[in-house]
């Protein structure tokens, strides 16, 4: 099988940052897999993602997605979620969709349309006039409605109440293309553990451990959430 | 792609300067109107004198009229400059992400920005027309000859000259995308990088213009080098005023192309080689 995602001692130094923010990760994640890029802030997680959307350069190293560099081609098979609100906020609800619908071939109108209306949310409403968690459901309706072949998740359960999280959760289970792989970041491991395939852990920019989950339960003896607290204990 | 880009920048756009440009233009034309319609019953002998409130009230009308012009070439620059800017912030995250070049990113930009200040161009062009065109029964528009040149000549001058125009308002949002780009390599000072740049690399080039002026300038002087290309060229020609306008605007169109090929380059560089969202 093919990997879809792959990184080659991938480093990425930000300018008048002291250390690397990502140092010689070297990582492969194959289609059918949901990972969780787990590890404290500042490790490295959202420049990962970063770099395989395409919105950073590296410093040293690859990326390759579907056997590509990140860039156009990479682009129409990737669905990412930023961490913050990219959509403009003049934007209403419909014209989110309609520019989602122009640009991916892989977007699913009738999806999307569906998962809005579950959210309640109005196609005329202005994205300026929702509320925080809102704009993320939003946002993550979008994103969970194309068919592409690998998925970035940023932190999506971020700034979201507990409710709304498990609305999260079952959103990327219900709508995942199961030939694809999902690449999740969060600290909330509790809330995702159940989903995930894999864990990546990271420490200042560097790889602790990519194992299957099951494996790291049972080697460690206890949950993944036990395990991160251990060993990113203070 | 790029349609489909440019459908999005020019909706996003249009949102704000489409009400601008339609106000604008309701006040500058009712301005027009208004003094037309005094023109016309002071020519018909209908009106003795101007009243002093009628004439308060057109001084009023006329001065928002500039002011409404003044903002809206001021808020269509801003605009599209914004417009750009916040491509390299949050709004960079969604467009950089979409599946298109860096290349199709730029020229969309570019291409809606110089739309905009053509139309704004030509809006005033309207209110110029509005301003000039005979009332009937009053004398006809009289067109007033250019010594040494014919209409045919004189009409191809104003094409290259509006072709010179047209890269030059291409050329300066180019050059402030420049900027833009260079601000972004310092994604935590992007705005104050972005400045900085305008004004370094602006000076770099004055320095740069005036050490090339310095030097034919020199040139002249010893040699007289310019003095004769300028007489050549002349001869070239057959004495022709109109070729050598041309001539002219030929190589400030040229400059103009080379120096925006040069921005467009370097800028795209940045884009799809450098990107450094923060």
């Amino acid at each position: 099988m093919e990997a879809i995602f792959t990184t080659q001692a991938l480093t990425k130094r930000y300018s008048g940052a002291s250390g690397a923010a990502l140092d010689g990760l070297t990582l492969t994640v194959n289609p059918g897999r949901i990972v969780g890029l787990l590890g404290p802030n500042g490790s490295g997680k959202t420049t990962l993602i970063k770099l395989a959307a395409g919105l950073l350069t590296p410093t040293s190293g690859s990326v390759c997605i579907a056997g590509q560099a990140p860039g156009p081609a990479t682009k129409a098979v990737v669905s990412y979620l930023p961490d913050r609100m990219a959509l403009p906020s003049s934007l209403r609800v419909e014209d989110a969709v309609s520019l989602y619908a122009d640009f991916y071939t892989d977007f699913d109108k009738t999806k999307a349309n569906a998962m809005l209306q579950d959210l309640k949310l109005q196609s005329r409403q202005r994205i300026s006039a929702m509320s925080k968690g809102m704009q993320e459901k939003l946002q993550l309706c979008l994103v969970m409605s194309r068919a592409a072949k690998l998925y970035l998740l940023d932190e999506p359960l971020g700034g979201v109440d507990p409710a709304a999280r498990a609305y999260i959760l079952d959103t990327i289970l219900r709508n995942y293309n199961e030939d694809a792989a999902l690449l999740l970041s969060t600290h909330l491991i509790a809330d995702v553990e159940r989903l995930l395939d894999e864990a990546v852990i990271l420490r200042q920019g560097q790889l602790v451990t990519h194992q299957q989950a099951d494996a790291l339960r049972e080697e460690s003896g206890e949950s993944l959430d036990a395990y991160f607290r251990e060993v990113f204990k203070c | 792609m790029l349609n489909k880009l440019l459908k999005h920048d020019f909706k996003a756009t249009g949102q704000v300067l489409l009400p601008l440009y339609g106000g604008v233009s309701i006040l500058v034309l009712l301005y027009i109107f208004g003094w037309r319609m005094v023109e016309h019953l002071q020519a018909s002998a209908l009106l003795a004198g101007i009243p002093r409130w009628l004439a308060a009230v057109g001084g009023l009308f006329g001065f928002l009229s500039v002011l409404g012009v003044l903002a809206l070439f001021i808020c269509c620059m801003v605009v599209n400059i914004l417009r750009f800017y916040r491509l390299l912030g949050d709004e960079g995250y969604l467009m950089f992400t979409l599946p298109v070049t860096a290349a199709q990113q730029l020229a969309s930009k570019l291409i809606v920005a110089v739309s905009w200040t053509v139309g704004g161009i030509l809006l005033v062009f309207l209110y110029g027309f509005a301003m000039a065109v005979p009332l009937p029964g009053s004398a006809p528009m009289e067109v007033y000859p250019v010594p040494g040149i014919t209409t045919l000549q004189l009409a191809g001058a104003l094409a290259l000259a509006a072709l010179v125009a047209l890269a030059g308002i291409a050329c300066g949002f180019l050059f402030v995308y420049l900027c833009c780009a260079v601000g972004g390599q310092w994604p935590q000072h992007r705005l104050v990088a972005s400045v900085a740049s305008f004004f370094i690399i602006q000076f770099v080039l004055q320095v740069a213009l005036m050490v090339v002026m310095g030097v034919a300038a020199f040139g002249e002087v010893t040699t007289g080098w310019l003095s004769g290309i300028s007489l050549n060229v002349y001869n070239l020609f057959n004495n022709s005023l109109a070729a050598v306008i041309y001539a002219m605007l030929g190589c400030i169109l040229l400059i103009m192309v080379v120096f925006g090929g040069i921005v467009w380059a370097v800028t795209n560089h940045f884009l799809s080689k450098k990107l450094n969202l923060a």
